[in-house]
């Protein structure tokens, strides 16, 4: 297989994911992204072996290694710092910061009929409002993107580093 | 330390491009010209194959600044 079918391939799974994502929401099934997604990234990885018009050799591998290393790295912190901070936020009230929390004598009520109305949910009166915990998704949208820009961001440091883009004079 | 290396002059002395000598090692043009211009330092195995395809040593080859 050539690389532009591979990179055509992709960009169609992409676009399905961003579907299957959307159709996730709607229909409130998070196994329906969860498993379309490890099927697609499984596919990809199996599709990118039979690529025969690309040369990767040790300098690229190396690139690669170092761009994931890193990535990770400050992904990490990055998701320890944001959800700590986030968990801090949800629970404040137990650790009595009562402003930032929900109050039901002083806040309206999100659902008509109360809390408990919520199925699949039992909140706790006066304990974690579900706008607040619709911070975290919101927050988790946030971070993958934060990701994907520092692993294109690393991966041009280091392939500018090992001189991927040098031109010689010969 | 900044390692040096003469595969330009070897390169030169067997009239060879860096595309060719790339395609005789199996590796990319960009690595051999990362490797001559000290960007890119080879792991043992690519530095003795090159040392050997230019039948040399690697002593000779490559050297440190």
């Amino acid at each position: 297989m050539k690389k532009n079918t591979f990179y055509i391939i992709s960009g169609l799974f992409a676009i399905s994911l961003l579907f299957l994502f959307w159709l996730s929401i709607l229909l409130s099934n998070p196994v329906i992204i969860a498993v379309s997604f490890l099927i697609e990234a499984v596919l990809l990885f199996v599709l990118k072996r039979h690529i025969t018009d690309i040369v990767q050799d040790e300098r690229s591998i190396l690139i690669e290694m170092k761009t994931a290393s890193a990535t990770i790295k400050t992904a990490a912190v990055l998701f320890v710092t944001v959800n700590l901070a986030m968990i801090v936020y949800v629970f404040s009230d137990s650790l009595g910061f009562h402003t930032l929390t929900y109050n039901r004598s002083l806040n309206p009520m999100l659902f008509p009929s109360g809390f408990e109305s919520v199925p699949y949910f039992p909140v706790p009166p006066e304990m974690i409002p579900i706008s607040v915990l619709g911070l975290f998704a919101v927050m988790q949208i946030v971070l993958l993107v934060v990701v994907l820009f520092i692993y294109i961001g690393f991966q041009f440091y280091y392939a500018h580093k090992f001189g991927e883009w040098d031109e010689d004079e010969e | 330390m900044k390692m040096k290396n003469k595969i330009k002059v070897y390169r030169a002395i067997h009239n060879l491009t860096q595309d060719a000598l790339a395609k005789e090692l199996g590796v990319t043009r960009q690595t051999i010209l990362a490797i001559e211009k000290g960007k890119y330092d080879p792991s043992l195995d690519l530095a003795f194959k090159i040392s050997r395809y230019f039948h040399t040593t690697v002593e000779d080859l490559f050297s440190y600044d």
